[in-house]
């Protein structure tokens, strides 16, 4: 494996879609342990946790033939797993907690940041669990990323400038400044 | 719950039932997005390692017959390496005592006990048991399980086969540097060797067959019963037999999964390939999906169970990723990497440094420890 190890998130994913067998268990060694944690904290259940990435990953393995996603692979599994998520969320302990959120988002007036937000909003939710990672695993994953801009990134796949993609993000953190001041303080009360 | 929270939970199923419009899903995501902010983990570490590889064995990764690129670098083809013979066990080694001039030097402060007995069990509903010596029986009546040592002093976990909900998963699982003996309903045995787990439900029959998913290794004793074949399942192949004793390493971390037979007749297949083997026989399931069949040495395969450390011919890789099972480290390479076969045993019981010690006497590779590192050169 520890060749896959040295390629970037895009080099692994070009080798994915060309049919290489080990890119599959690499992306699985690269990710896995990001995903989890994420799920393992918004779940607070190590089982479902478990079903969470075994799913995302299932999928993955389905579509190895057919797959066609464009952009860097992290994006893929994110939104699989944000899916996954909230379709297991039901089974989780946590789910008034999420239910009263949500509640308070759909009674909310204010507009809704749009999806590009959304998206970049999901990424850096999760990337926060890479300061979680064990050392050696970090290091590594950052390494997969040197030549990685976010930004950028977004801002070719949508055809955008960059500028325009750093100002679209930080309206919408205003946006989302007026709208939920008082209340992300009332959620980390109760959560 | 009232009226508004379920309001809210209507609107996550048609979420999920992909049924909302793209500001609908827009609030959904959003809203997950800000949850997700401020969540805060509150359950207690675990074992990483051993959740990457549980993971991966419900993967259907295995289930392709899809035959790919072949890597041959790690054969045993008939490569002339030199053929390091290292023996361990004391009497040989202090007799042909060789000095290494800037050997590996641990103080006994420093130096790594050995992994002992100790496994989790956890239940379908979640609850976690830890199983060690100190525990006694009075664990049975509260999880349906009792725990007890047998007549060799190995401590055993059996499950009452009444006791639990039927369908529903249990797990056995060690961490690096543990092992445990369970004995399953049926009256089998199962050795779990370190970082490994086995998850059954606890009437261990499902369809007509006895089932247990294994990841990492485990040496069997199965129980004979004909009208129930007894299957093992792994990422990458399953093993079905009526009653024999055979031991099975699936470390996600080795390239290879061997199956090696002591006693009665077994059936390894993945994907459409399948082989029958006889008793001292190896089946050996490559990284390109083919399942290769060779003699071997039984008691160098179920040597761990004796609580010894063998190996044939392995390249220092192999052999350092036992190590690092056994006795909870991490190893690292520094510089070339010894392409040299190594040849022997030493007691599991030792602790680390007799260990190195026993393989730097080939002159062949060095060590140095820093905590519960070992750095490996040549």
């Amino acid at each position: 494996m520890s060749n896959y190890t040295h390629l970037s998130d895009l080099e692994l994913t070009d080798l994915f879609k060309n049919g290489d067998d080990g890119s599959y268990q690499a992306i699985y060694n690269r990710y896995w342990q990001l995903l989890f944690r994420f799920a393992r904290k918004l779940l607070q259940d190590d089982a479902l946790a478990k079903d969470v990435v075994q799913e995302v990953f299932t999928i993955l393995w389905t579509k190895r033939k057919t797959f066609e996603h464009k952009g860097p692979i992290a994006a893929y599994l994110y939104t699989l797993t944000r899916h996954k998520i909230l379709d297991l969320v039901k089974h989780a302990k946590v789910e008034d907690k999420y239910l009263v959120h949500l509640q308070q988002v759909m009674q909310s007036k204010a507009p809704l940041p749009d999806q590009l937000y959304i998206e970049k909003e999901l990424y850096d939710q999760i990337e926060r669990e890479i300061q979680n990672l064990p050392e050696k695993m970090r290091v590594i994953f950052e390494m997969s990323r040197k030549e990685y801009k976010s930004t950028s990134e977004i801002a070719d796949e949508l055809g955008l400038s960059q500028q325009t993609v750093k100002n679209q993000v930080s309206n919408a953190i205003r946006t989302l400044k007026d709208k939920f001041g008082d209340q992300l303080n009332i959620f980390l009360i109760i959560f | 719950m009232d009226q508004n929270q379920l309001s809210a939970q209507d609107f996550l199923a048609k979420f999920n039932r992909n049924e909302v419009s793209s500001e609908e899903h827009a609030m959904v995501t959003h809203a997950f997005n800000s949850f997700a902010a401020e969540a805060v983990d509150r359950l207690p570490e675990i074992a990483m390692d051993q959740v990457r590889e549980e993971i991966w064995a419900r993967l259907p990764v295995g289930a392709t017959s899809k035959v790919v690129k072949v890597r041959k670098l790690w054969r045993r083809i008939g490569v002339a390496a030199a053929m390091v013979l290292f023996v361990g066990l004391g009497v040989y080694f202090y007799a042909n005592r060789i000095r290494v001039q800037d050997g590996l030097v641990i103080s006994a402060a420093e130096d790594i006990a050995p992994g002992g007995n100790g496994a989790t069990l956890t239940l379908a509903s979640g609850k976690k048991i830890r199983l060690n010596d100190a525990e006694s029986g009075q664990l049975a009546e509260e999880a349906g399980v009792m725990v007890k040592k047998d007549a060799n002093g190995e401590l055993v976990y059996e499950v009452l086969a009444s006791s639990v909900s039927k369908g529903f998963s249990n797990m056995l699982s060690t961490a690096k540097g543990e092992t445990y003996a369970v004995i399953l309903p049926d009256g089998t045995k199962a050795w779990l060797n370190a970082a490994s787990s086995l998850t059954y439900s606890p009437s261990l029959i499902v369809s007509g067959k006895r089932l247990v998913s294994l990841s990492g290794e485990a040496y069997f004793e199965v129980a004979k019963d004909k009208a129930h074949p007894f299957v093992v399942q792994t990422a990458r192949q399953q093993v079905e037999v009526l009653g024999t004793h055979f031991n099975v390493n699936s470390y996600l971390g080795e390239t290879t999964v061997k199956t090696t037979l002591l006693e009665g007749s077994v059936k390894v297949s993945s994907g459409a390939q399948v082989k029958m083997l006889q008793p001292n026989q190896q089946a050996i399931l490559s990284a390109d999906g083919n399942i290769g069949v060779g003699e071997a040495d039984a008691t160098v395969a179920i040597a761990w169970k004796n609580n010894q450390f063998m190996f044939e011919s392995e390249n220092i890789q192999t052999v350092m990723r036992m190590v690092e099972r056994w006795y909870n480290v991490e190893v690292f390479y520094e510089g070339e990497i010894s392409e040299e076969k190594f040849w022997g045993g030493v007691s599991r019981f030792d602790k680390v440094s007799k260990v190195l010690k026993s393989l730097e006497e080939t002159g062949k590779v060095r060590f140095r420890l820093e905590g519960r590192k070992i750095y490996v050169s040549k």
